[in-house]
């Protein structure tokens, strides 16, 4: 794997501060200890650790896929840009194949296609460490809405 | 498996609750469920762990793509005739609305329930009904309970 090319300067600035909330802050996303394995313009490779918080009878719900998945392809929107700019979920398609093991690492890889008339179309995969796949999903996003309270992410 | 499903009753909904009792992840989505007019109406309550960015204070897009499909299995589950379990095949989302920092209704509407396949749309609200904040498109993977 070739390395990722940098991120623009914003951009990076701004993950920094992204990852120190979801590492120390954010109440969902610090309790599944979040670790960056790999950043670069427009693709993520994140490595979470689902806890039991997301059980549904033993298994953990397909419903954190969506939203480990919707959060990592927004930032594959973010990677791609040159500046920072709010973001929307315009739409979101998740499919399951496996549920996750709770206390296991799930990676989550996201890339971003392309942004074409403000709206990126990207992808994403997540995985158990062995290699197991877990789910898979396609999202589109606006990029630069006018107000940032229709921005979700 | 048959394919018609119970009506709405507090008998289903007793059910859909019974449902939720013991999953973690129900808890996390604050997940209610009540008898509207002849549906079951299911209701994310709010919680500072389901925003996706402090700054905005809006529902996290995955938060709210996660609790339609919750609802859309419930409904199926606890108006199938028979013990039935299932598994999300895909959930397909559309974002309509700006969300906001509070509580999100959902209605479901079953459209068919074959042998193994069941195929649900869910459509969340916060305030006025008829402005969806979004609605999903869900597949289901039936199976004898």
């Amino acid at each position: 794997m070739s390395n990722p090319e940098p991120l623009a300067p914003g951009i990076a600035q701004a993950f920094q501060g992204i990852q120190a909330a979801f590492t120390n802050e954010h109440p969902l996303f610090t309790q599944m200890a979040p670790k960056p394995l790999r950043v670069g313009r427009g693709e993520l490779l994140i490595r979470v650790t689902p806890t039991e918080t997301f059980l549904d009878g033993d298994r953990v719900h397909g419903g954190l896929m969506t939203i480990l998945l919707d959060t990592i392809m927004g930032m594959a929107t973010w990677a791609a840009l040159e500046e920072f700019q709010p973001l929307a979920t315009i739409n979101l398609q998740t499919d399951t194949y496996d549920h996750a093991v709770a206390g296991r690492h799930v990676i989550c890889e996201a890339i971003c296609e392309g942004i074409a008339d403000d709206v990126s179309i990207v992808r994403g995969k997540a995985t158990s460490e062995d290699g197991t796949l877990l789910a898979t999903a396609a999202g589109t996003f606006m990029v630069g809405t006018r107000s940032a309270q229709v921005s979700r992410i | 498996m048959k394919r018609d499903l119970l009506d709405a009753s507090d008998e289903t909904v007793a059910k859909a609750v019974a449902l939720t009792e013991g999953s973690a992840m129900a808890a996390w989505l604050g997940t209610k469920v009540s008898l509207g007019e002849g549906e079951h109406l299911y209701r994310l309550t709010f919680d500072e762990a389901h925003i996706g960015n402090p700054v905005i204070r809006a529902l996290h897009g995955g938060v709210i793509s996660a609790f339609l499909q919750y609802a859309a299995t419930l409904e199926v589950l606890s108006r199938s005739p028979q013990p039935a379990t299932c598994r999300t095949i895909s959930v397909h989302t559309s974002y309509l609305r700006g969300s906001r920092d509070q509580d999100l209704e959902v209605s479901v509407a079953v459209q068919r329930v074959g042998r193994r396949i069941a195929f649900v749309e869910a459509r969340g609200w916060q305030g006025e009904r008829d402005k969806a904040v979004a609605s999903a498109q869900i597949a289901l993977r039936m199976m004898e309970g």
